[in-house]
């Protein structure tokens, strides 16, 4: 029968170890106050402790009854259930434990409830700092959260049973929690009795000890507060006035205000605060306070007057009618002749809003700022607005420039990593549209396809003029180091692979200059060059005279040997004289065995004339052709040539210039070359 | 517009005021009824408690709030049969007639540790734990029961506080005595305590007898016939009739009451003592 004191469970909670039952709250730590006793937040049915769970850090509250309720177990379990999944924002979550605190007055087990602890204050509290600093901002935006918050419950069928200034608590960031539900009405607890009655001014009068839970058992509170809120938010004086000089602990209402409405200051200063809105609550707040109970409807549909929004309308406040606007959250209800004047103001605001964003879009041209202008840019907000006109010029620009843009994307994207030539020209070809020194995403991946389509170019011209080997190999390095090898086809990846063989021969070519002796020079050339593969290379066409001359005399050089180990005078005097080693550093013992067979020979009477060879002529131009050794035919070849094909290389064509216009003697012709000398 | 009486609102403007007349006569130093303990020990553990208690009902927030004034006073007599009658608080507020409850929450005369020893509900097993506990009222017996010199300083008192407060709940009067007025028939100084009102309805006179033995105890009856003896018809008499809001808390809390049922408790344990102290509290309408 008789219920512990709330002065029990506190002594109780001195040792939270003794006093709970589960082993979590045990170790946990309950605040205390200033004469190190727990520190209580006092209900009207239950004190409510803030306990620090050891593990988590987490502050929790802990709910103690102050009085017996037999109903309350089975009420709780189906609130618990209800809410269940729901998860409203302006609920805490919450626990129902029975037999979980023990009372010091008689050492038995007593239900708590368990719920979060919200960091904030109560509404009271809340509403008189706001209101002694004026912060008419901050409480006109809590007037908006506590609509959204009646809207929740109502939106979820859910009841709080008790809404009065300390169940609503206000967090930094002005969310507004309710918090205390023993009163909460959901639908399976809607018809049973009415366990509490709420607290005075803020029920309606009808509210009693008779009263059935119902849905609508908020509606009078609910709007009460709001109209305060609503109130204080227009003139925060009131809070001084009603509240802190007289030293009253509620907001702003008194039961008397009711009672005669004709003689309640509030009544005639919130009618008189110039606000038609307020003054329609104010008045629908004073006339549902004197009618039924069930008559009074929903806060959702009383807050959406329109008196005020048409009032600023008129007088074209577009801004402040807006703002009124969305703190309501929609007009569809708004009365019909309202709707073309609320389409103009919400249009001048978005207007407005759109223009000063668009004006923040920095002066500059790039990918970013045309993409922030094309987005920025609203056609139908901006037509025929004069100021937005004048930049009409910069939008076409940059719509241009994020459509080039756009292609580009989309060309990347469709060639899904693939690269081939044509891709990359297109890319190049859009990409050399946008203006020079343009900033843009893909600017590099563009570079690049420019790059190998240049490449590419550059191969191609290198390859068709072929008159230089090492152009081409330059220009594959190129095409290698783009990443672009696969444009490349087989048959000139052929002439690719020669010329990069054939690099190297003219590189050692290039070495061979006219002030070495003439037998170093034979002896190089005849070491790098390869008939074969300086065949149809038109570029080594410059060399090959001088190859073709070093080969002839070796062979010379060979036969004049083979004429002196055979002591063939005539042979020795025939290849010594060849034109081809004039000049040429013969050793000396070939130089002697000339000079003494030409001695043996001019003894004798009978020098010989002989007809003119003119092999040199005709070999001049059957040697381009020789595919093979040169020398293989002696009759053709021997004789060096004379004619010049090729341009020659100029370290050496004064060298050979200068025997150009010498003339072979007769003896040496080809016809008489067959007969050996005798 | 017409309200029923006793149903004002406390609150910061319109405060509640409860009195506790404490009898400090040299008879309280006997024990109380089952107990092993001196009345005005039990007495004075049940103010503290009270105290305690509703200290922290009125806790919100910013600390306590102001909505309750609180009057304790003791009467006996010197040894010369002088009355003394005073207030019975310690400590910083030791002198003061009416304090507000912040002041009662904010200064206890001193903190005690005593043990409190619990029975575990299940395994019977019993707990020692030291516990903290705030006194505001020490106990005292000596001397004679000067109870007209009592209600007459009341009366004084709660004539001032209500013209302040003329609006408010009317002040509810808790009277413990062990036994009969040595100075006098109180019954017309009870009347004219009880005849004081606010707009809201007349000042509450409840008496409480404690017993020193354990006969059963007489709580709220309906009229005096039964009752054991002149002490306890005067009591009943000096008592006010239950207003319908404690009537129906008194029902609610399961006594068997009958109409017009008085304020009274005759033959008191502590257990009664308690359940009498609070009866005032939870009836007065928002006390949150």
């Amino acid at each position: 029968m008789s219920w512990p004191l709330a002065s029990h469970f506190s002594t109780m909670l001195q040792n939270p170890r003794i006093a709970f039952r589960d082993p979590r709250l045990q170790r946990s730590v309950i605040e205390k106050n200033g004469q190190n006793q727990p520190r209580p937040w006092a209900g009207a049915f239950a004190v409510v402790y803030k306990g620090i769970d050891p593990e988590g850090q987490m502050p929790f509250a802990v709910r103690i009854f102050t009085t017996e309720s037999p109903e309350r177990r089975d009420r709780y379990d189906l609130i618990s259930a209800y809410l269940q999944g729901r998860k409203l924002k302006c609920l805490v979550d919450f626990e129902y434990r029975d037999q979980s605190i023990r009372s010091a007055g008689d050492g038995k087990w007593y239900p708590v409830i368990i719920m979060e602890w919200v960091q904030g204050e109560t509404l009271f509290n809340w509403l008189r700092a706001r209101s002694l600093e004026g912060h008419r901002e901050a409480i006109a935006t809590l007037a908006d959260r506590w609509l959204e918050a009646i809207q929740e419950l109502s939106d979820n069928s859910v009841a709080h049973g008790d809404l009065q200034h300390a169940n609503v608590m206000v967090d930094a960031a002005w969310q507004v929690k309710l918090v205390d539900y023993d009163g909460m009405c959901v639908p399976p607890l809607v018809g049973r009795r009415n366990l509490e009655v709420g607290v005075e001014p803020y029920q309606h009068r009808e509210r009693g000890a008779g009263t059935l839970l119902s849905l609508d058992l908020d509606n009078f509170s609910a709007l009460l507060i709001y109209v305060a809120l609503r109130a204080l938010a227009i003139q925060p004086g009131l809070w001084a006035k009603y509240v802190e000089q007289v030293g009253y602990d509620k907001l702003l209402f008194r039961r008397e205000d009711f009672q005669a409405p004709a003689q309640s200051p509030l009544y005639y200063d919130l009618m008189q605060l110039g606000n038609t809105d307020l003054q329609n609550l104010t008045e629908r707040l004073f006339a549902l306070s004197q009618a039924r109970m069930e008559d009074v409807p929903p806060l959702g549909q009383l807050a959406n007057s329109y008196a005020e929004v048409e009032r600023l309308l008129t007088e074209r406040q577009w801004e402040a009618a807006v703002d009124l606007l969305n703190r309501r959250g929609h007009f569809r209800d708004a009365p019909a002749r309202l709707q073309p004047l609320i389409y103009q103001a919400y249009e001048h605001v978005c207007r407005q809003q759109a223009w000063a964003k668009f004006l923040r879009i920095p002066v500059e041209t790039s990918e970013q700022v045309d993409r922030q202008l094309v987005e920025g840019w609203n056609e139908s907000l901006f037509a025929n607005f004069p100021p937005a006109e004048q930049q009409r010029q910069r939008i076409v620009d940059a719509r241009q420039r994020v459509q080039l843009l756009d292609r580009l994307r989309h060309l990347i994207q469709r060639s899904a990593g693939k690269i081939s030539l044509s891709g990359e020209k297109g890319l190049a070809v859009t990409a050399a549209k946008l203006p020079q020194g343009y900033h843009y995403n893909l600017q590099d991946r563009a570079k690049l396809a420019l790059r190998r389509v240049k490449c590419f170019a550059r191969l191609e011209k290198a390859l068709n003029d072929g008159s230089s080997e090492a152009a081409i190999v330059a220009a594959w390095k190129a095409v290698v180091e783009a990443k672009c090898e696969q444009f490349v086809g087989i048959e000139w990846g052929m002439r690719i692979a020669v010329a990069e063989e054939r690099l190297p021969i003219f590189n050692a070519l290039a070495k061979i200059t006219s002030d070495l002796p003439p037998d170093q020079r034979d002896q190089r050339i005849l070491a790098v060059w390869k008939e074969k593969l300086m065949a149809d290379c038109r570029e080594a066409d410059k060399w090959r005279p001088l190859y073709q001359m070093a080969a002839v005399r070796r062979e010379v050089l060979k036969r004049l040997q083979a004429s002196v180990d055979a002591h063939d005078d005539a042979g020795v005097v025939q290849w010594g004289s060849k034109r081809c080693l004039a000049k040429y550093p013969l050793p000396q013992p070939l130089a002697e065995a000339i000079a003494a067979a030409q001695e043996r020979i001019g003894r004798s009477d009978s020098l010989l004339t002989a007809p003119i060879n003119t092999a040199e002529e005709s070999l001049g131009g059957e040697t381009a052709s020789e595919q093979e050794n040169p020398v293989h035919d002696e009759n053709s070849a021997l004789d060096g040539s004379e004619s010049e094909p090729a341009p020659m290389p100029q370290e050496l064509s004064e060298q050979m210039e200068s025997r150009s216009s010498w003339k072979w003697p007769r003896l040496f012709s080809r016809r008489s070359k067959p007969e050996e000398p005798t | 517009m017409y309200r029923a009486p006793y149903t004002q609102s406390i609150s910061r403007q319109n405060k509640a005021c409860f009195l506790f007349l404490l009898d400090q006569s040299f008879s309280m130093e006997e024990p109380l009824g089952n107990s092993s303990n001196r009345k005005c020990d039990e007495l004075v553990a049940a103010i503290n408690g009270w105290l305690q208690n509703m200290a922290i009902r009125a806790s919100g927030d910013e600390g306590i709030k102001d909505w309750m004034d609180i009057g304790v006073f003791g009467y006996r007599t010197d040894q010369q049969a002088n009355p003394i009658i005073e207030s019975a608080l310690q400590g910083s507020l030791a002198g003061r007639m009416l304090v507000s409850i912040s002041e009662i929450g904010g200064a206890p005369a001193r903190i005690d540790t005593r043990m409190q020893y619990l029975p575990d509900e299940e395994t019977g097993e019993i707990f020692q734990i030291p516990c903290e506990m705030p006194i505001w009222v020490d106990p005292r017996a000596e001397g004679g029961t000067p109870m007209c010199h009592m209600l007459y300083l009341a009366h004084q008192i709660l004539a001032d506080w209500i013209s302040q407060h003329p609006r408010s709940f009317p002040p509810i009067v808790v009277h413990i005595s062990d036994g009969e007025s040595q100075d006098g028939n109180p019954i017309p100084y009870a009347d004219a305590l009880k005849s004081l009102a606010t707009e809201d309805g007349n000042v509450l006179l409840f008496n409480c007898h404690l017993s020193m033995t354990a006969a059963d105890p007489f709580m709220f009856p309906a009229s005096d016939h039964g009752l054991p003896d002149e002490l306890a018809r005067a009591l009943f008499h000096m008592s006010s009739i239950l207003p319908e809001p404690f009537f129906r808390h008194g029902q609610a809390e399961g006594f068997p009451l009958q109409p017009n049922a008085r304020g009274m408790a005759f033959n008191a344990d502590m257990v009664c003592l308690i359940q009498f102290l609070n009866m005032g509290t939870q009836v007065a309408p928002g006390l949150r």
